[in-house]
């Protein structure tokens, strides 16, 4: 008994023994160095196939694009120095500046031509390939079938619809050899000389130059890329000419980035080091911004949200996203649009912002939210509008709709079930859901709670009755919030189709006046929330932790960060 | 089957040469068996009775059953009433506990969480007891090819990860209006028993060698028999704790399902799931977390007293 | 034995197949894929997707394609890390499980078992109650709080070691800690209790009454009998520590590989599941045998083979 008693002893003495010596480092040695929470490991660091923001925010620091989004959000001359658009709005020619890879070669129009076709390759078959649609003859290459090494339109039968003929168990799409698609000639983007590039879009997208500034959009060395398809998967071959470059990468723990000495606006550029930590739990990101080990982190705890506002440490950035409810309009009751709009008005937004969220988000009174630009420069599409097409919490209203339906006081109004994914944000959410229904209302739903597959596949099968559901903005424009609930829209989960809706979004995609095509926006808003197949309830902010020591930190809507501009400063004493 | 001897020392008296009778020949009173006659089962109870720290944790598990019961009956809140002006209250008169990111009260809610959590800890041990102690003590007992196949039967059990044999359960369970405890016991069912199977397997391979399994073969005892007279409960020990430290293991096993869709639905919280919701806020509100994980504390205590004194009453070595 | 451990080498083979041919099975039944995106895809490109991960070759011939390359040792590429290949993931994440897992045993053991020796020999004394108590506390409270506490108290309290992340000897300490509480508190009850019973038969009482010193009791005759609970659930441990630090390498932030485990069942990443999961059920299965063979050392009597009674 005392021999294992003593063993106990010495084994602790050592345990405090080691412990006792040194206290941990703080983040950064030097002075403009910054350590950053990406929150996750990225799927991939290649810009032609990756869809995801964090992805992004690594692509952003290392690759210069034609263009580049400033902390206005608005897109300034990169690799591309000027650019000429046709009258048409339906070309673009770009002129390039003398830039270098990290390997020391140039910058040409070559690669941009080389990396948006690779982007467009059905081989390739990357997920953001539709975001090069605009470009001509980009979906049909897209689609297209190989064989061998040439590309062809899949052929239809005499009813018009796509042919395909069964090879062993598979079904195989049959090519229409006599419609072959050349990428060099049938695309719309090509290298005129080295340095410039022409664009042939296939309507007038006004957005493109933001497009431009994106990922998928971005050059490849196609010296390098086209001779070894790993060329993303080790820092050695991962050729870049961005602002910085990536020295080291820990999978699932951390990517270190360099100042990139050869970069073209090198003088801009005042962070010689970042790190990238891949920490995924909120908590212990906290725990590690409080001890010093990170300068900034994308995520928040949000139940100590409002304490670190008020400490200075996090900051409420604005965030492109609408939080709202689906609702499946080809199920009894809701298929009534007065069940709909009275489910609508029976939440209180600002007691959810308030007491459950936290995080200042913005009670929505419609459904395209604020800081999208409108026909005008400088103005808002949401400010032009109206900003409210009802009021919240407007129990009276609900009320008196759900009377008018059939179900006064929620009497004989059917029990069903409240879905949405495993989260406790969405959970208490969709409690205080549930009350405010049960409390004003009469009405009474089950919760439940599905796993991410199980619920997407639920909600595309029209397997539910209300369900969550959230859009982030993919590019800055109105109609990346509103032509997914065209008839049969992919993203369209909720069964609802308005033709007249659908007229005004295709009216949207070929018109070359951007007031006239934001009237038509606008107008479809106005169905839209005249016939309430969703129930907005906020509109998203964006948290995150920021040391004081960080100047210029720049996130924008869409959530791209860009260290480009960012620089530290040493605090004073006591701050 | 112990009998006393068929003489005793008096209290008191001594036997000397003279006084030195033979003993008698009548094979009725030799044969007498002069002990009370006990079963196992009663000895057991009676050893029970006896332990006072087990009767202690009997109490607390009576106490928290009745608490279970009544105590959402009796608490001026329900358990689903909301009041988001008064979230994230700390303890006070009003709300012992507290109040939930809902305002919700958090003792009501701990109350109502008993009547899930003690379920679910009592079936499940139930369940590890059944199904792990037989499936354990029939492998090792047949030993040989039985043995190897039940045991590869684990194995394989053990390998196929939980995670997707659980969703698979969500889908198939899906709107069959099944009860959520249900689908929770039969998602639990399925691989909770694995350590016990094993931990028993080993036992037994161990005991069903010893002299006293061997010399009940000999006598030609039906198999039944051995197993479940004579080598489990030899093996109560191991058996007996391992029961009761999984106890917690099925409590946050359940927290974790219904977190994921399988078990019960929010606004309904078991003590797992109200500690897994307390954590995320645990540095500003420690109290969220603190009251679940005392109480699951507790109970543990109130199983771990009640479990020894079993152990100890069920162990055949320890007879009096 | 050689023909016991022949057996047993080819059942053990034959497990972890129907492990991966189960798995694969059903984790297809799961509704949804790999390329189910909350933005979802537009039909064509789903479908060059699938073209290019041969998602669209029916179901019989992926499977007999994934079981040919499994036999060659290649796991294929992972559906969501599109640039890595899941040997590359286990190759960089289980080395970092494992040390992990390895010191966290290692604490088990060497605090787990003395407790419990020490609480059974002072029974019902002091320090057995504070045995009792610590391992109750052990194991009622779940890993996710123990780390969280330990965080709060070692890391950003005493700030005696960094709050996370991996590289350094002392990151190692709190997340080893955090894992090793079940089984500490787990071993020790079990210690305690073997020990008792042990401690009651009557050759431990012959030993005192030859004169041994308590340690030799204690040590050389008692320890030996109460290894094979011990020893069962080490394997089972061992597993679950392994297996089971998805929470631990979460919230301390380590690339191990238990992460995986979960999130590629989420992510629906069908190579990395697999392969994962085929490579802890092989480890699975030669803990278990190892533990089986330790039986047959540490109690001469336990047999595999049946024995022929003539």
């Amino acid at each position: 008994m005392r021999k294992s008693l003593s063993l106990v002893l010495i084994a602790v003495l050592v345990v405090v023994a080691l412990l006792g010596t040194v206290s941990c480092k703080s983040s950064n040695g030097g002075i403009q160095e910054v350590t950053y929470n990406l929150g996750t490991e990225p799927a991939a660091i290649d810009p032609a196939i990756t869809t995801g923001i964090p992805e992004a925010n690594i692509e952003l620091q290392v690759f210069d694009g034609l263009t580049r989004i400033d902390d206005k959000n608005v897109p300034q001359p990169a690799i591309a120095e000027s650019w000429t658009i046709s009258e048409d709005l339906k070309t673009y020619v770009f002129k390039l500046r003398d830039a270098e890879w990290t390997d020391g070669t140039p910058v040409t129009a070559d690669d941009f031509e080389y990396a948006w076709k690779r982007a467009l390759s059905p081989d390739l078959a990357s997920e953001y390939a539709y975001q090069l649609y605009y470009v001509k003859g980009g979906e049909a290459f897209n689609t297209s079938i190989k064989v061998d090494s040439k590309y062809y339109v899949q052929a239809v039968d005499a009813k018009g619809e796509p042919l395909t003929k069964k090879e062993g168990d598979k079904d195989v799409a049959v090519p229409d050899m006599t419609k072959e698609i050349d990428p060099s000639k049938d695309v719309g983007v090509k290298a005129v000389d080295a340095k410039t590039l022409q664009v042939d879009l296939e309507s007038p997208t006004p957005y493109f130059l933001n497009l431009t500034a994106f990922p998928t959009l971005m050059p490849v060395c196609k010296a390098v890329v086209s001779a070894n398809d790993k060329w993303a998967a080790d820092i050695t071959t991962y050729v870049t000419n961005g602002p910085f470059k990536l020295i080291e990468w820990s999978h699932n723990e951390k990517m270190v980035f360099e100042k990139n000495a050869t970069y073209w606006d090198k003088d801009k550029v005042k962070l010689t080091k970042i790190t990238y930590y891949m920490v995924e739990d909120e908590s212990t990101a906290l725990s590690m911004f409080q001890s010093g080990q990170l300068d900034a982190s994308s995520t928040v705890p949000v139940a100590e949200l409002p304490s670190l506002v008020t400490s200075g440490d996090a900051q409420i950035l604005p965030y492109l996203g609408t939080y709202y409810y689906l609702v499946n309009v080809t199920k009894k009751p809701f298929s009534d649009v007065r069940v709909r709009k009275a489910l609508l008005l029976a939440i209180d937004r600002k007691g959810i912002v308030t007491s459950i969220t936290q995080g200042g988000q913005i009670p929505a009174l419609a459904y395209v939210p604020y800081g999208l630009p409108d026909a005008l420069p400088g103005s808002d599409f949401r400010k032009t509008s109206q900003e409210d097409f009802y009021k919240d919490n407007d129990i009276a209203t609900a009320k008196a709709l759900l009377a008018e339906a059939g179900y006064p006081d929620g009497k004989g109004f059917p029990s069903f079930t409240l879905l949405y994914n495993t989260s406790n944000a969405h959970k208490s959410i969709a409690e205080a859901i549930q009350q405010m229904w049960n409390k004003n209302l009469g009405i009474s739903c089950t919760l439940k709670s599905e796993e991410w597959g199980v619920y997407m596949d639920d909600r595309t099968h029209l397997n539910y009755s209300v369900a969550r559901a959230g859009w982030i903005g993919d590019y800055m424009d109105p109609n990346t919030f509103l032509d997914m609930w065209v008839t049969g829209g992919g993203n369209n989960d909720t069964g609802y189709s308005n033709k007249s809706y659908d007229a005004l979004i295709a009216k949207s995609k070929t018109t070359a006046d951007p007031a006239v095509r934001m009237t038509a926006l606008h107008d479809a808003e106005k169905i839209l929330m005249t016939d309430m197949p969703i129930l907005p309830i906020y509109y998203y902010t964006n948290p995150v932790l920021l040391s004081k020591k960080i100047v210029n930190f720049f996130q924008s809507t869409l959530g791209f960060v860009d260290w480009k501009n960012a620089s530290m400063q040493e605090l004073p004493k006591g701050s | 089957m112990a009998t006393r001897a068929a003489w005793e020392f008096k209290k008191g008296t001594l036997p000397d040469a003279g006084s030195f009778e033979p003993a008698p020949k009548d094979s009725g009173e030799l044969q007498q068996i002069a002990g009370r006659s006990t079963t196992y089962w009663s000895d057991a109870i009676r050893r029970l009775r006896r332990n006072k720290l087990a009767v202690v944790g009997f109490w607390i598990i009576v106490a928290l059953l009745i608490v279970a019961i009544v105590g959402p009956m009796v608490s001026p809140y329900s358990y689903q009433e909301q009041d988001l002006g008064n979230t994230f209250q700390s303890p006070t008169l009003r709300h012992p506990f507290g109040t939930d990111q809902l305002g919700r009260d958090l003792m009501t809610r701990v109350m109502y969480g008993s009547r899930i959590s003690l379920a679910v800890g009592i079936v499940c041990a139930a369940l590890n007891f059944l199904i792990g102690v037989t499936y354990g003590g029939v492998a090792a007992y047949f030993g040989g090819r039985v043995d190897d196949l039940m045991m590869r039967i684990v194995d394989i059990l053990y390998g196929i990860p939980t995670l997707i044999i659980v969703i698979l359960l969500t889908v198939l369970f899906k709107d069959k209006g099944v009860s959520p405890l249900v689908n929770v016991f039969i998602a639990i069912g399925l691989t909770y028993w694995l350590p016990m199977a094993r931990i028993v397997r080993g036992e037994i391979l161990s005991l069903k060698e010893r002299e006293f399994a061997l010399a009940a073969k000999t006598i030609g005892a039906p198999n039944s028999r051995i197993l479940f007279r004579h080598l489990i409960p030899n093996a109560m020990g191991p058996i007996i704790v391992t029961v009761t430290l999984e106890i917690p293991s099925a409590i946050f096993t359940e927290a974790f399902l219904s977190y994921i869709g399988l078990g019960v639905s929010a606004p309904v919280a078991s003590w797992g799931v109200l500690a897994s919701d307390g954590t995320e806020a645990i540095r500003s509100f420690p109290y969220l977390v603190l009251f679940p994980a005392l109480a699951i504390s507790l109970t543990m205590f109130a199983f771990n007293f009640l479990g020894d004194g079993l152990r100890d009453a069920l162990d055949p070595r320890l007879r009096q | 034995m050689p023909r016991f451990i022949l057996q047993r080498m080819l059942s053990m083979i034959l497990v972890v197949l129907i492990v991966a041919s189960g798995t694969f099975f059903m984790m297809r039944l799961l509704p949804s894929g790999p390329f189910a995106r909350e933005k979802k895809l537009p039909a064509e490109i789903l479908k060059n997707l699938e073209a290019r991960y041969h998602l669209d070759d029916p179901l019989w011939k992926q499977y007999v394609d994934y079981m040919k390359n499994l036999l060659r040792g290649d796991l294929g590429p992972s559906f969501k890390y599109k640039n890595r290949t899941v040997n590359n993931i286990i190759n960089d994440g289980f080395p970092v499980s494992a040390a992990l897992g390895v010191v966290a045993v290692i604490l088990a053991v060497v605090i787990g078992i003395p407790l419990g020796i020490w609480g059974a020999l002072g029974q019902n004394g002091w320090q057995d109650r504070l045995v009792m108590f610590v391992a109750l506390l052990g194991v009622s409270v779940p890993n996710f709080i123990m780390a969280v506490l330990l965080m709060f108290v070692f890391a950003m309290w005493l700030r005696v070691v960094p709050a996370a992340g991996w590289g350094s000897f002392r990151q190692i300490i709190l997340p080893a800690f955090t894992l090793a509480g079940y089984p500490i508190a787990f071993l020790a009850r079990l210690v305690r209790s073997s020990m008792l019973e042990v401690l009651r038969q009557e050759y431990i009482t012959t030993a005192r009454a030859k004169g041994l010193s308590e340690r030799l009791v204690v040590f050389r005759h008692a320890l030996r009998n109460i290894l094979i609970p011990v020893v069962t659930v080490l394997g089972p441990l061992i597993a679950a520590v392994f297996t089971g630090s998805f929470v631990v390498e979460k919230i301390f932030a380590i690339p191990g590989l238990g992460r995986y485990y979960v999130t590629s069942i989420n992510d629906r990443d069908y190579t990395t599941i697999l392969g994962v999961t085929v490579f802890y059920s092989a480890l699975l299965v030669f803990m278990n045998f190892l533990v089986d063979l330790t039986y047959a050392w540490l109690d001469p009597r336990i047999r595999y083979v049946e024995k022929k009674v003539s």
